[in-house]
C-alpha cells in the first residue's frame, strides 16, 4: 500500500511570506498543530509547527546543542516570554519554519511513513518526487483510517476469520 | 627517555626524514583542523609503527598512562558532578551577590571561571559556565562577548596554576613527576598575579562601560540559584570526593601515588556512591540492569576523542625522539643560548608562547618535553631543569590565549559562542587576544627572572 492511498488531499497550507501571527491565527482555527509551508508555485519549502514557536520563546542558553538542561531556577519569567511571543508574531514564517522536514513520496510504503511519523512525529509531507511540488499529508489519523479500510476489506473477503 | 631508533625504516628512509615527515603531516592536518584531532593522532602513531620509525613494543612503553588515567578520572568526576547544578548555582548566586551589575558579573564570572579551571580542567569548566553565562548576558541585555573572551583568558590562566587546570601541566607534571603542590607553589603565583592584571584590563576595557536597566536587574534578582542545584546529595557526594582527589593529589606524591592513580581512584569512588540513592528519606542500592546503565551513562561522559588524541600523540613524539632529532635540536637551542640556563628558560618560555597561540599547545608540549630532556646534561642533571618545566608550564598555557584555537577551552568557547549565534572570529579575537597574551607573557618572564633564575 503505497503513501498515495493514505494521504490526505485537503489540506491547509502556509506561505513563507506570511507573518507567524497569521499562521498561528490559522492553526488555531483548524486545530492544528502544523502547517507544511509551499511557495507560489507549490513547492515544499518547509514545516511551520507550534513547536517551533515554543522553542523560539526559550533563551538561546537553552536552545543551543549542549545548552543548559534546565531553566527551574528562573522566577517570574511570564511577562518575558510573552514580550518574546509578542516580537514573534510580527516575523514571516520563512524565518521561524523548520527547513529541514522528513517527506516522502506518493508510491513509498505506508509503513515508510508510518516509521518517519513514530521517529520524526506527524504529519510527513508527501511530495512529488521530481518536482518535490507538495501532493498531500500522511497523519497518524489517515494512515490508521487507511489500515481501518483494508481491515473492512480483508473482513469482506473473509480472511480476517 | 626513549633510545634512540634502533628499527629498520622501510625503503631504507631515515629515521629523522621519516619521523619528521609523520610529525609534520600531522602538525598540518591539526592546524587546518580538516581532519578530527584523535583521528589524526592515531593515524600518525600507526604511521611510526608501520614505517618502522619505532616498534610495537616502544610505541605502547611510550603512552604516558599517568596523563591516560589522570584525564579520564577527573572528566569522569566532573561528568558526575554537574548533574547536581552546581556551576550554575555558582554562577547565579555570584549573580545575585553583585546584585546583577554586569561590571561587577564580568569579573565575577572570570573569577569563578579561573577558579573552577584551576580545580577542575579548564575545557570542563567553559563547556558548563559558557551556557549560563549567555543567559545571564542575554537577561541583562549585554554582549555576551566580553565575557566569553575574559572567561578564554580566565580559564588559560586559572589553569596554569595547578597540575590538573591544563593539559600542558598534566603532561609536564607527569613526565618530571612534578607534584600539585610543586605546580600551585611555583606557577600559582604567577598566574594569580596575572589573572588580577588582566581583570583590571577586562575592567579598563569593556566593564566600566556596562549599563543595564534596573527592571533587567530586578528580573536577574529573581532567579533561585537553589532552585538549580537539582541533586543536593550528589553535589555533596562530588564534592566529597573531590576533596579527598584533591588532597590525595597533594600528600599521594610523597608516598609514591601518581596523580593519575588517584584521579582514577576518587572517580570509582563517586561511581560506586552515585549508584546509592535515596527515595523518601530511605536509602537504596540501584538494581544490577540500572548499575550498568548508571555505569555507561558515566563513561559516555568521557571525551574518548581527547583520549585518543593524547595516545596518538604519545606515540608520535615517542617516534620523533627515538630518531634523535630532538636532541639535536636542543643541541642547537643551547649553542644559541651559550648553556645559559636563564637565557634557555626565557627562550623557552617565549618560543612555547607564541607557538602556543597558532598551533594547540598539547602537541606543541608533548614534543618540546623530550627536547627539554636532552639538555639535562649541560645544566649538571635533571634537577636543575626545574626552571626551564616552570618557564614551558607559563608559556604554554599562557600563549594558548593568543588565537581562538590557541587552547582546546578557546575552541570550545568560540564553539558555543557559534551555536548561540554570536561567533567569535578568528581575526577580531586575535588582534586583542595576541597583544594580551604577549603582555601576559612578559609578566611570565619578569616572574621567571627573578624567581626561577
Amino acid at each position: 500500500m503505497s503513501c498515495e492511498t493514505a494521504m490526505i488531499t485537503k489540506i491547509i497550507k502556509a506561505h513563507p511570506d506570511e507573518t507567524v501571527e497569521d499562521v498561528l491565527n490559522k492553526l488555531d482555527e483548524y486545530s492544528l498543530r502544523c502547517v507544511p509551508v509551499v511557495d507560489s508555485k507549490g513547492i515544499l519549502v518547509g514545516r511551520f509547527c507550534l513547536e517551533k514557536v515554543l522553542e523560539n520563546l526559550l533563551p538561546i542558553a537553552v536552545t543551543m546543542p549542549d545548552g543548559l538542561q534546565r531553566l527551574n531556577f528562573v522566577v517570574g519569567a511570564s511577562p518575558g516570554i510573552a514580550k518574546r511571543l509578542h516580537k514573534l508574531k510580527s516575523k514571516k514564517i520563512k524565518d521561524v519554519m523548520s527547513e529541514e522536514t522528513h517527506v516522502v513520496y506518493p508510491n513509498t510504503e505506508t509503513w515508510e511513513a508510518i516509521r518517519l511519523m513514530v521517529q520524526y512525529g506527524s504529519p510527513i509531507p508527501v511530495v512529488e518526487k521530481k518536482t518535490g511540488a507538495l501532493r498531500g499529508l500522511i497523519s497518524e489519523q489517515s494512515a490508521i483510517g487507511e489500515m481501518n479500510n483494508i481491515i473492512k476489506k480483508l473482513e469482506e473477503e473473509g480472511e480476517l476469520t | 627517555m626513549v633510545e634512540h631508533s634502533v628499527q629498520h625504516v622501510i625503503f631504507g628512509i631515515d629515521p629523522v626524514i621519516a619521523s619528521c615527515a609523520v610529525l609534520g603531516l600531522v602538525y598540518v592536518f591539526i592546524i587546518s583542523e580538516r581532519l578530527n584531532q584523535a583521528l589524526i593522532a592515531l593515524l600518525g602513531a600507526s604511521a611510526m609503527i608501520f614505517l618502522g620509525v619505532i616498534s610495537q613494543q616502544q610505541a605502547f612503553a611510550g603512552i604516558d598512562f599517568n596523563t591516560i588515567f589522570l584525564l579520564i578520572g577527573m572528566m569522569i568526576i566532573v561528568g558526575i558532578m554537574k548533574h547536581s547544578g552546581v556551576f550554575q548555582f555558582v554562577a547565579i548566586f555570584a549573580a545575585k551577590m553583585v546584585k546583577a551589575n554586569p561590571r561587577s558579573l564580568l569579573v565575577v564570572l572570570a573569577i569563578i571561571t579561573a577558579v573552577f579551571s584551576a580545580l577542575l580542567d579548564n575545557v570542563t569548566t567553559v563547556m558548563l559556565i559558557v551556557p549560563i553565562t549567555l543567559l545571564l548576558t542575554e537577561q541583562l541585555k549585554q554582549n555576551p562577548y566580553p565575557f566569553l573572551f575574559s572567561q578564554i583568558f580566565a580559564s588559560n590562566v586559572g589553569g596554569t596554576a595547578t597540575l590538573i587546570g591544563d593539559p600542558p601541566n598534566i603532561l609536564i607534571g607527569s613526565h618530571v613527576g612534578f607534584s600539585f603542590m610543586d605546580f600551585v607553589v611555583n606557577v600559582g603565583p604567577p598566574a594569580f598575579i596575572t589573572m588580577i592584571c588582566l581583570l583590571i584590563f577586562f575592567d579598563f576595557l569593556w566593564g566600566r562601560k556596562m549599563k543595564t536597566s534596573m527592571k533587567a536587574r530586578a528580573h536577574l534578582l529573581r532567579y533561585d540559584p537553589f532552585a538549580a542545584l537539582v541533586d543536593k546529595e550528589l553535589l555533596y557526594k562530588s564534592l566529597f570526593v573531590l576533596a579527598l582527589v584533591l588532597f590525595g593529589f597533594i600528600v599521594g606524591h610523597g608516598h609514591g601515588y601518581e596523580p593519575g592513580t588517584v584521579a582514577l581512584g576518587g572517580a570509582s569512588l563517586l561511581m560506586l556512591l552515585d549508584i546509592f540513592k535515596r527515595k523518601r528519606g530511605k536509602l537504596y542500592i540501584l538494581s544490577s540492569k540500572k548499575q550498568t546503565h548508571s555505569v555507561e551513562n558515566v563513561f559516555k561522559e568521557v571525551e574518548w576523542d581527547t583520549i585518543f588524541f593524547f595516545m596518538g600523540l604519545f606515540i608520535i613524539v615517542t617516534g620523533v625522539e627515538s630518531s634523535g632529532i630532538l636532541a639535536v635540536m636542543a643541541e642547537r637551542m643551547l649553542e644559541l643560548t651559550e648553556g645559559n640556563l636563564w637565557a634557555t628558560g626565557i627562550s623557552i618560555l617565549w618560543i612555547s608562547t607564541i607557538a602556543s597561540a597558532f598551533i594547540n599547545n598539547i602537541p606543541f608540549v608533548a614534543t618540546i618535553i623530550p627536547m627539554i630532556d636532552a639538555m639535562a646534561p649541560t645544566f649538571g642533571g635533571k634537577e636543575n631543569l626545574e626552571p626551564i618545566w616552570w618557564a614551558l608550564s607559563l608559556g604554554a598555557c599562557f600563549g594558548g590565549n593568543g588565537s581562538i584555537v590557541g587552547a582546546s577551552a578557546n575552541v570550545m568557547v568560540a564553539s558555543y559562542a557559534m551555536r548561540a549565534g554570536q561567533p567569535i572570529s578568528f581575526m577580531k579575537f586575535m588582534i586583542m587576544a595576541f597583544p594580551l597574551m604577549l603582555a601576559t607573557a612578559v609578566i611570565a618572564s619578569i616572574y621567571a627572572y627573578f624567581v626561577y633564575f
